[in-house]
């Protein structure tokens, strides 16, 4: 715990350096060992997000020659991320006639600036996966962010529901990958290493990025 | 006059995302958040503090290039 990233992290959940102490209530589905077992590893893998991590890639089977596939995809995707993001953004989703809902201001106009707030959020987002890093730095970034989506940071007005994630991701994850298929159309195996690594890691960012949904203190 | 100012407003949730925006314009302090350096010609670096605008969670970045 050492980076910018981190220390901030680590300063709005104060509750996670600290020892956990049971309050006392008996709660009868914890006496059910099997449920008892789940909510410990979701509580010590919420608590320690390296070891949600370890955990979340032997489930998957997520290797380094996963990693070495989304390096491999970094070349394809890097070079046209402007142009993904500007085709996703200003193209497809302001189109969408339900997706677009989500860029209207008031009068159902688009509100430009606020799909560029958007745009530039995800830029953010995908630059950083195109790092390949998966240290205790990108783990935090990712689950920082999606904690920013629901109220504990004082927006107390702001819940994002969980579907409106998926939908996004799920249109991203589409769009990414027609865009690869179309790149690799004459290397059909390169294609599977790179999409089969790609879904692993989305659905461990899915994870992580939802964690605060369910605080691990609730 | 008047042009080329960053002003600060309302809430910093010390994300740093606009420091990894910006890195040449500000500075990080644990307690207030972004600080601009001292001397910077931040016009020089317009697209940069731009960028930090938008991806700012709380919106606290006013940029007037
Ligand atoms: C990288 C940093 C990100 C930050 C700081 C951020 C912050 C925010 C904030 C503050 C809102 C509330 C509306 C607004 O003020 O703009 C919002 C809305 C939203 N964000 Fe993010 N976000 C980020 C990335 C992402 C990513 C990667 C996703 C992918 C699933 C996402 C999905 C959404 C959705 C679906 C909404 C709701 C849209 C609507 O109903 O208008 N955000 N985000
Ligand atoms: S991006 Fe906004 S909230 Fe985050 S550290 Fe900078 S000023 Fe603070």
């Amino acid at each position: 715990m050492s980076s910018v990233m981190a220390n901030a992290y680590m300063k709005m959940f104060p509750m996670e350096g600290e020892k956990k102490i049971s309050a006392g209530k008996r709660n009868p589905v914890l006496d059910v060992p099997e449920f008892n077992k789940a909510w410990n590893l979701h509580r010590e893998t919420s608590l320690d997000i390296m070891k949600r991590y370890e955990y979340m890639s032997q489930c998957l089977n997520f290797t380094d020659k996963d990693t070495e596939a989304i390096k491999e995809s970094k070349e394809i995707l890097a070079p046209h991320l402007e142009a993904i993001l500007d085709h996703i953004y200003w193209e497809k989703l302001v189109n969408d006639p339900w997706l677009s809902r989500w860029f209207r201001d008031e009068t159902g106009k688009i509100a430009k600036e606020y799909v560029t707030i958007r745009r530039a959020r995800q830029r953010r987002f995908l630059l950083k996966i195109l790092e390949c890093k998966w240290d205790e730095e990108f783990w935090n970034f990712v689950r920082w962010v999606g904690a920013v989506h629901v109220p504990i940071f004082g927006f107390e007005d702001l819940y994002i529901p969980m579907r409106l994630n998926l939908a996004l991701w799920g249109y991203i994850h589409q769009y990414l990958f027609n865009f690869l298929a179309e790149q690799l159309k004459d290397d059909p195996e390169k294609l599977r290493r790179i999409t089969t690594a790609w879904t692993k890691l989305f659905w461990m960012i899915i994870d992580v990025y939802h964690i605060d949904y369910f605080g691990a203190w609730m | 006059m008047g042009t080329n100012i960053i002003r600060f407003e309302g809430n910093c949730i010390k994300c740093v995302m606009c420091i990894e925006e910006a890195k040449k314009v500000f500075d990080y302090s644990e307690e207030a958040g972004p600080l601009v350096k001292h001397g910077v010609d931040i016009a020089s670096h317009g697209e940069d503090v731009k960028r930090a605008v938008l991806v700012c969670p709380t919106q606290r970045i006013k940029y007037h290039p």
